[in-house]
């Protein structure tokens, strides 16, 4: 075996501790920086640009400067994507949090069998981006659906789920529940797990029971649980593309065009307005940051209190 | 109170809480049926002949068409998607791991205030909307030989699973003593052999988790593989898309094809569910 050359002290601590960090992560960065950053950069550039290929520039842009980011704040149709990313998103987070917060509960309260019910209820997620809206397709069919057939069958109108425009955004996000509440579940279930039971056993000598010991114990205690639950559901959420894309094709009418299909259909999608579609990109890009940002900005301060 | 003591094992929270374990459980049970019935469905769907998987009202006798499942595999190149699939996430993920490892283990050991910097900037990526990064690929990949290749592919989808997988896998070796490294320094291993053969072989769990978690990212997205490839690298995402667009369209095939398509994640999940329950929670507990 090799004599070690210096001390482990010295291995682990001295100035040399540096460059081996620098080395172990270059790979990586490596990657991230050809994979992301340079296209990212080079799509923030090329949104500075005149380059639709459907006009035949495919091999020529010309730099036009900040008009393709003007044109984006004002274009209606992506103000509309925004507005209809923005409806889908907090009625789908509401709907996931709600439920996934009274299943976390119930299974955090029973003994028996909560582990075949937390499979089941997991389960979806597993489902992938086209099978999910392939099931959601047949499910949602109209005349030939399983869902309306139930209520034909029971005497009750029979909506056209996907085909009326007020309808169409709760019921993807009805869709997106049953697709990624389990996440929320998952999370919470970890939440309420790491309360100490001593904590619950001395409110409940204080004569806290029921809706005081959830109010006042239970809901406290996970509340930075919740908050990362809506945190990695509202970035995702904000990102719906597959559900519009192969449910509803963004219809009828725009009812459905999120934000991602819509500048995908700009660009690589369909029209090939590749400048304008970068440009989009970086707005949409930019909107999500934000969100992010107030989201992290609030788990700051929940934590210092 | 005292007449009626509680369950033998009933924890005091869960005598705090009650009552209403009955609610508890019709809610529960309601609640995983809910879940499943629109796969099974999709499952009976695939077992029907094409008249009987849209009579209405719905049809519940039939004799299963079994046939359906090897009509779905050899449709549409549907069979060699699959492998395309498979390669790509293997290829994928095997890049993910060796990468992250050394990063994760940099970002678990050393403090240092850039390495914390490069760690947040490379979680940012995994925030961003797909289309920024699919947009410019587009024009890149094509340029440098990569569009619609499995290697372009397994590439791109290092812009989201390599994050996690340093993310996840700098948790695990956090966790690991670093007396460990220590004594393994002292018997003259350098940092390389400190990776290899003692942290390693203790985060396997971990590695584990990043693994199947990454594969199941490839499996299951659709805007990569729809903006990123055209024909030659037919991932099993676009090719069930095609099965929708047919002019002839036929619901039991299709609904095969998409219960074959879950095979991989059915697999994960029924023998190692509690490394997915880890994968998906871990980031909630420990940051």
């Amino acid at each position: 075996m090799r004599r070690a050359a210096a001390t482990p002290a010295a291995a682990l601590a001295g100035p040399r501790r540096l460059p081996v960090a620098a080395v172990l992560v270059a790979p990586a960065v490596a990657m991230m920086v050809l994979l992301a950053l340079y296209p990212v950069a080079f799509g923030v550039w090329a949104g500075f640009h005149q380059w639709n290929w459907s006009l035949g520039q495919a091999e020529s842009w010309s730099f036009i400067g900040l008009k393709n980011f003007v044109a984006v704040v004002r274009d209606k149709k992506f103000l509309h994507s925004i507005g209809v990313t923005l409806h889908f998103t907090v009625l789908a987070v509401l709907l996931e949090l709600g439920l996934g917060l009274l299943l976390a509960l119930y299974l955090w309260r029973i003994r028996v069998g909560a582990a075949i019910y937390r499979s089941a209820i997991i389960f979806p997620l597993m489902v992938s981006d086209i099978v999910a809206a392939v099931i959601a397709s047949v499910m949602l069919e109209p005349t030939l659906g399983p869902i309306n057939a139930l209520l034909g069958g029971l005497g009750l109108p029979r909506p056209n789920w996907i085909g009326d425009p007020d309808l169409v955004v709760p019921v993807l996000a009805v869709v997106d529940a049953w697709w990624q509440t389990g996440s929320i579940v998952l999370i919470l279930l970890a939440g309420l797990s790491g309360i100490p039971e001593d904590r619950i056993e001395m409110a409940s000598i204080d004569g806290a029971r029921g809706w005081s010991m959830l109010r006042y114990i239970v809901l406290p205690a996970i509340l930075p649980f919740i908050l990362v639950a809506l945190v990695f559901r509202s970035i995702d959420a904000l990102r719906v593309f597959s559900l519009a894309w192969a449910v509803t094709k963004g219809g009828p009418g725009r009812a459905t065009e999120v934000t991602q299909l819509y500048v995908y259909e700009l660009g690589v999608g369909r029209f090939f307005n590749m400048g304008y579609a970068s440009a989009a990109a970086t707005v949409f890009a930019l909107l999500i940051t934000l969100v992010a940002g107030v989201y992290v900005m609030a788990m700051r301060r929940t934590r210092q209190d | 109170m005292a007449a009626t003591p509680p369950a033998a094992g009933l924890p005091p929270r869960r005598r705090a809480l009650r009552p209403g374990g009955l609610v508890a459980h019709a809610v529960l049970a309601l609640a995983a049926f809910l879940s499943v019935a629109p796969l099974a469905w999709i499952f009976l769907s695939a077992l029907k002949s094409r008249t009987e998987a849209v009579a209405s009202p719905p049809v519940w006798v039939f004799t299963p068409q079994w046939g359906n499942f090897a009509e779905a595999w050899s449709s549409n190149g549907f069979g060699y998607s699959f492998a395309v699939t498979t390669a790509v996430s293997l290829l994928s993920v095997a890049m993910s791991i060796v990468i992250a490892v050394p990063a994760s283990y940099a970002m678990a050991r050393y403090r240092r205030r850039w390495l914390e910097a490069v760690f947040v900037a490379i979680l940012a990526a995994r925030i961003l909307p797909e289309i920024l990064f699919v947009t410019p690929l587009y024009v890149l990949f094509q340029f440098y030989g990569l569009f619609d290749t499995p290697l372009g592919l397994a590439l791109a989808f290092q812009i989201f699973n390599l994050p996690y997988c340093i993310w996840l896998l700098r948790q695990f070796i956090a966790e690991v003593p670093r007396e460990l490294d220590e004594a393994a320094a002292l018997d003259g291993a350098g940092t390389a052999t400190i990776i290899v053969r003692v942290i390693t072989p203790v985060i396997v769990p971990g590695i584990m988790t990043a693994a199947i978690l990454s594969i199941i990212s490839v499996w299951t997205n659709l805007l990569l593989p729809l903006t990123l490839t055209y024909n030659q690298t037919p991932m099993i995402a676009t090719t069930i898309a095609n099965f929708q667009g047919y002019g002839s369209f036929n619901l039991p095939v299709l609904s095969a094809a998409a219960i074959i398509s879950l095979v991989p994640q059915l697999l994960f999940f029924l023998f190692a569910q509690r490394f997915i329950v880890q994968g998906l929670t871990a980031g909630a507990v420990k940051s």
